[in-house]
């Protein structure tokens, strides 16, 4: 429980509570998961569940460290020309089993065709992995598994290439938003801001700033979500 | 004897429906604090099992609300949170004499057993 | 019968029969209200969304011959939802309802529904630490009951002075001269005036030294 003793704690002191707050639902769903296949019947035990509980423990892990790397790393970010298309396509196979655990389902939706954007690769997909996984966590509460979906969604702009994620309902925008603003201010972990899977959107938005953009609050149709704006590359074109 | 679970997170539920129907429980799972109003109200419980960080409205306020019903007012609720306890201590007595919670188990150290031994406590003081 | 319009926060709610639930209601123009609900299914409840706790809504109720209404209808206007976003800030809101409900028996003037209305404010706004909210509601509770401490002057109604130390007499209400050893000095007096002034929770955030002045004045409101 958040308590005034957490008061005006740093950004980075925040962030990693909201780290080790969200870390505790994986790794108690393996130790239970376990405990029950000990205590029931060896079969009721899925591997697969088992494995994309720690994939999504170690992303979270491994995105936070790479966000506080590239940030504070003194030396210019290496950039390359990425696809976001790809990128997006990567982000929905990495997330798919855990999406389907949480009978989550996810879409893909990149309008047109645009040129690759300059970006840190492996920040990039982390910040939309780190996301995707918030947003599944989000959705999954939902009660109705017809809302219970997320958009991957890729256009342009008139300040360059959009990549984001999305979900049903306005829950998601008016959290996110109020979520975004106060975390330059609140004196809570964040965790206390958007339940146990916001350390996920703060981690993309870690990632995002090392990259020199930040997630915001976008719309895609009906959906609210996150998004971030990345520059396209002026050397290469998609043919 | 019925038990409902209140616990977001899926998989995590589904967990401990599984081992609470194991050992002979009828179980009702909701992911948030209305629908664990809905499902108090398809089939009153005899025990409560609550995670106070819910979407929405938290513990607290599902607390607040369950309790306003005269039927439920009875009812034991076990804290089963990734709230750590030494953070809610100041409010504990609030919480048992208040709010009817009668048990409290941090869900990272809590095994299966502890919970199933809580829930067992509980119905057993009531039978 | 005429179906009157108000604004209004529910106070409590009770069950009342099979179906329906009584709400105890504060307006800012008829005071407190019971009012039954009939026909409020669970699957209804608050936690749906209507009528909620930590709302400010506008409802429609035609008065009753005894001292139950009836609620017609209700909009929820503002659900200040960051305040069930922290749990102490939750318990904190609950516990300042009840109390306002219990100073509140007989007829409220309007100025306890804008107390009840600015507290939710103040708790729904993350910044504002919970110890300066319920320190600010029980001076407005004691200001708003005739209860303020006499901040102008001191026991021998000499004008209060910056430069002398004081210590508070807690049956007389009004602060007495010590000069050697004294607790309270001109920015304690400056505080708590600003606080029975009726400044709200988050102006009072601007006080220099306020995090300091907040524990040191607090006894004077426990003992009240």
């Amino acid at each position: 429980m958040q308590t005034d003793n957490q008061s005006g704690m740093g950004h980075s002191t925040s962030l990693l509570l909201s780290v080790a707050e969200q870390l505790k639902t994986p790794l108690t769903v393996i130790a239970r998961q376990m405990e029950l296949a000990d205590a029931t019947d060896a079969q009721t035990i899925s591997p697969r569940l088992i494995h994309s509980q720690a994939a999504a423990a170690l992303t979270l892990v491994d995105s936070y460290l790479m966000g506080l790397q590239l940030l504070s790393s003194q030396q210019q970010l290496e950039l390359e020309p990425v696809s976001v298309s790809s990128m997006l396509t990567d982000t929905v196979h990495q997330l798919d089993q855990y999406a389907k655990q949480y009978d989550v389902t996810m879409e893909l939706s990149i309008a047109g065709r645009y040129e690759p954007v300059m970006a840190h690769r492996a920040a990039l997909q982390a910040a939309l992995t780190s996301l995707g996984y918030a947003l599944i966590a989000t959705q999954a509460t939902r009660e109705t598994s017809r809302k219970r979906h997320i958009v991957l969604a890729g256009h342009r702009n008139a300040h360059g290439i959009v990549a984001g994620l999305y979900g049903t309902g306005d829950m998601v925008g008016a959290e996110l938003r109020k979520a975004l603003q106060l975390a330059g201010t609140a004196r809570q972990p964040f965790s206390s801001l958007l339940g146990s899977s916001s350390a996920g959107v703060f981690v993309a938005d870690t990632l995002a700033q090392a990259m020199e953009s930040r997630l915001r609050i976008g719309r895609h149709g009906r959906q609210s979500g996150l998004a971030m704006t990345l520059q396209p590359s002026k050397q290469l074109q998609l043919v | 004897m019925h038990v409902l679970v209140i616990e977001p997170d899926r998989l995590l539920g589904k967990t401990y429906v599984e081992a609470l129907k194991a050992v002979g429980y009828s179980v009702a799972y909701a992911p948030t604090a209305q629908a664990a109003i809905v499902a108090a109200d398809e089939k009153t419980p005899d025990v409560v099992v609550l995670e106070m960080l819910l979407p929405t409205h938290n513990g607290i306020a599902f607390l607040q609300e369950f309790r306003s019903y005269q039927d439920w007012q009875a009812v034991p609720v076990i804290l089963h949170t990734f709230v750590a306890p030494h953070t809610y201590q100041d409010i504990q007595p609030i919480l048992r004499e208040q709010y009817g919670v009668v048990s409290w188990l941090y869900k990272p150290q809590a095994q299966l057993r502890h919970l199933l031994s809580a829930v067992k406590q509980q119905l057993q003081v009531e039978a | 019968m005429k179906q009157l319009v108000t604004t209004a926060i529910i106070l409590s709610r009770t069950d009342y029969g099979e179906a329906d639930r009584i709400l105890t209601v504060l307006t800012p123009e008829y005071g407190k209200l019971r009012l039954l609900a009939k026909g409020v299914r669970r699957v209804k409840s608050k936690l749906a969304g209507g009528i909620e706790l930590f709302s400010v809504s506008t409802i429609t109720f035609v008065k009753g011959r005894g001292e139950i209404g009836t609620l017609v209808s209700t909009r929820l206007n503002k659900h200040y939802a960051h305040i069930v976003e922290d749990l102490q800030r939750t318990m904190l809101g609950y516990e300042l309802i009840k109390q306002l409900n219990k100073v509140t028996e007989d007829e409220p003037e309007p100025e306890y529904f804008e107390l009840l209305h600015q507290t939710f404010e103040a708790l729904d706004e993350l910044t504002i630490p919970l110890p300066l909210i319920r320190f600010w509601f029980i001076a407005q509770i004691q200001r708003l009951g005739g209860h303020t401490p006499n901040l102008q002057t001191d026991e021998q109604d000499r004008k209060l002075v910056a430069d002398q130390l004081y210590d508070f007499d807690f049956e007389r209400m009004t602060f007495v001269a010590n000069p050697l050893s004294g607790r309270f000095t001109a920015n304690h007096i400056k505080f708590l005036r600003l606080v029975f002034a009726g400044n709200t929770p988050k102006a009072l955030m601007q006080v220099q030294g306020v995090g300091q002045l907040l524990p040191e004045c607090a006894p004077l409101l426990d003992h009240a």
